[in-house]
């Protein structure tokens, strides 16, 4: 019960202190995700109107769906991603870090919290960007649960592990570029506005043992063709349930030994 | 068995050594490591308030740090209530400064944050009672960017004592606050019978609260005592007020530079003067007699002389 209080309690915190300033807190759910989508929109539209029918699974009948739900998942990744390097990041500069370490909250809240309060924060948009995806494309409740389910477990996933990107920006700066480089990878590995097939084939297994692309496997198969990939599907469920308590371990351990260091 | 303990508490950072190398110095190169922290074996009892003095840089806040599990140590032991301090975060409350309060909330929302995490079940009732003691007033629904120091000082605090806890660990508890203020939380801090750990720079609030003191110098507790105790350290007739019809300048650097003499303060009369030990009397009475001096008479030790006596620290140069 503490467990499930104390995650909305700091979901309600971390909403407040974002709040402190609104347009941001709005433009960057709205704005932001169309600002990454719509190169991509034109050079598919182009693609199609001069004759192409297919690339990979992309057609010209279910190119916006595959964009904007490979947005979505780019969304939640790069939330999920950056979620703890911003707040550890911010937090050890305003002198708040150590508050909530000697707090008696569990470190599965904090995951928690502070995903949630992105969630809340990214809701209005994901609601109208899948509402744009059923007007094209119409889903079955069924699936359209089991895409959410995965949606989450691809969040749970990456958010944990943005608190060992975080802890890097709490313990030691020096190894916050390796993290961008690695995001970068995976963007690309993610196949969030494009299809597999356009990695070469030496590249492809990188993206096959992403849980991250999976997820979109999972949410694409569903929504555009009706299919369930039941291996990603348990594959992502495994790591959802197994991430965060690997990357809880690992913190703890680096905060056992390490210092706060930079402020 | 006290209720906070240590054993052989050691704790070591590296530290950026300056090597004259331009290249090297300019990437902060050369490193060497530095104890903090050095061996300090201590025992605080149940209900009791303990001082730790010490210059700025002596360790006092990464010693409270080890306390409170915030760091670990390189070697030795914490305990508290028996327990890791992890275990021991529910009975803890710490105020270290005005950090660890969010100023982009309220002073309202962010007592409602922790007391929400410290299980606090009639939080509104709590922030009102600790808002209407330390005088937070309408501000406690503004945000605390807004807060002077004080109030920002008053709001830690507050923060501090949100989920009463059984121990407080204070750095600089009144650092910003008015005398009015100031005077009313050592008095709430006296009678609430809580153990506490208090970090101050102000002589006569030590004095006024703590049971016992620790004194703490490049991370070594160099002793822990009552304050009445610590001030027969300062021996008989080893600290002289001296009168003087005019502030002689010249009197000041002659002293200074004379071995026997520890510490010279300027007072409104005149000076005082710390000699290294009684026996040099004679000597100072020598130096004076060149002097205009008033008067010359013994004065009882305070805890800042303590305090000179044992750090080494003085104030006046020449």
């Amino acid at each position: 019960m503490k467990l499930v209080s104390d995650i909305f309690t700091i979901a309600e915190k971390e909403l407040k202190l974002q709040l402190r300033f609104k347009f941001p807190f709005f433009t960057s759910s709205f704005i932001t995700p169309l600002i990454r989508i719509t190169p991509f929109f034109m050079v598919y539209a182009g693609f199609f109107y001069f004759g192409a029918e297919a690339l990979g699974e992309v057609t010209r009948t279910n190119f916006v769906v595959f964009l904007t739900l490979g947005m979505l998942a780019d969304v939640i990744f790069n939330i999920g991603y950056e979620a703890f390097h911003t707040k550890f990041m911010q937090e050890k500069y305003w002198g708040t870090i150590e508050s909530i370490f000697l707090a008696p909250v569990h470190r599965v809240s904090l995951i928690l919290g502070v995903g949630l309060a992105e969630v809340v924060r990214g809701l209005p948009s994901t609601a109208i960007f899948l509402i744009i995806c059923y007007l094209i494309i119409p889903v079955n409740i069924a699936n359209f649960g089991v895409i959410l389910l995965t949606f989450l477990m691809a969040y749970v996933f990456i958010l944990s592990v943005g608190i060992i990107y975080g802890s890097a920006a709490l313990f030691n700066e020096s190894f916050l570029p390796i993290f961008e480089y690695l995001r970068v990878a995976w963007v690309f590995f993610s196949c969030f506005y494009f299809p597999i097939e356009v990695i070469p084939e030496i590249l492809k297994p990188w993206a096959l043992i992403n849980p991250i692309y999976q997820a979109n496997v999972v949410i694409r198969g569903l929504w555009i063709s009706g299919v369930m990939h039941w291996q990603p599907f348990i594959y992502l469920l495994l790591l959802a349930i197994l991430a965060p308590l690997l990357a809880i371990l690992i913190f703890n351990k680096l905060w056992k030994e390490l210092t706060i260091q930079g402020y | 068995m006290g209720i906070i303990e240590t054993k052989h508490l050691v704790k070591e950072f590296d530290i950026r050594v300056h090597t004259g190398d331009k290249v090297r110095d300019f990437f902060y190169l050369k490193h060497k490591p530095f104890r903090a922290v050095d061996n300090v074996s201590l025992e605080i009892k149940e209900g009791e308030i303990f001082g730790l003095l010490g210059p700025n840089g002596a360790g006092k806040t990464t010693l409270t740090k080890l306390l409170t599990g915030l760091i670990a140590p390189t070697s030795g032991t914490v305990l508290v209530e028996g327990m890791h301090p992890e275990n021991a975060l529910q009975k803890m409350g710490v105020m270290f400064g005005y950090s660890m309060i969010y100023y982009r909330m309220s002073g309202y929302d962010n007592l409602k944050y922790f007391a929400k995490l410290y299980g606090v079940r009639d939080y509104r009732k709590r922030i009102r009672e600790l808002s209407d003691f330390l005088g937070l007033g309408h501000w406690i629904n503004d945000l605390v960017e807004r807060y002077s120091l004080g109030m920002k000082s008053k709001l830690s605090f507050a923060r501090a004592l949100i989920h009463d806890p059984d121990i407080l660990f204070l750095d600089e508890p009144t650092l910003g606050l008015d005398p009015k203020i100031s005077r009313e939380v050592r008095k709430e801090i006296k009678s609430m019978g809580k153990t506490v750990m208090i970090t101050t720079h102000y002589m006569d609030e030590a004095n006024e609260l703590c049971d016992r003191i620790g004194i703490i110098r490049n991370g070594k507790l160099l002793t822990v005592d009552t304050p009445e105790n610590l001030k027969k350290l300062v021996e008989k007739g080893s600290l002289v007020e001296v009168g003087l019809k005019a502030h002689n300048e010249k009197l000041v650097c002659e002293l200074t530079e004379k071995i026997y003499v520890q510490h010279i303060d300027k007072t409104e009369r005149g000076l005082e003067v710390l000699l290294r030990d009684r026996k040099y009397l004679r000597e100072l009475l020598t130096v004076l007699s060149k002097y205009e001096v008033v008067h010359v008479s013994e004065k009882e030790p305070t805890l800042v002389d303590v305090f000179i006596k044992l750090t080494g620290e003085s104030y006046e140069t020449c």
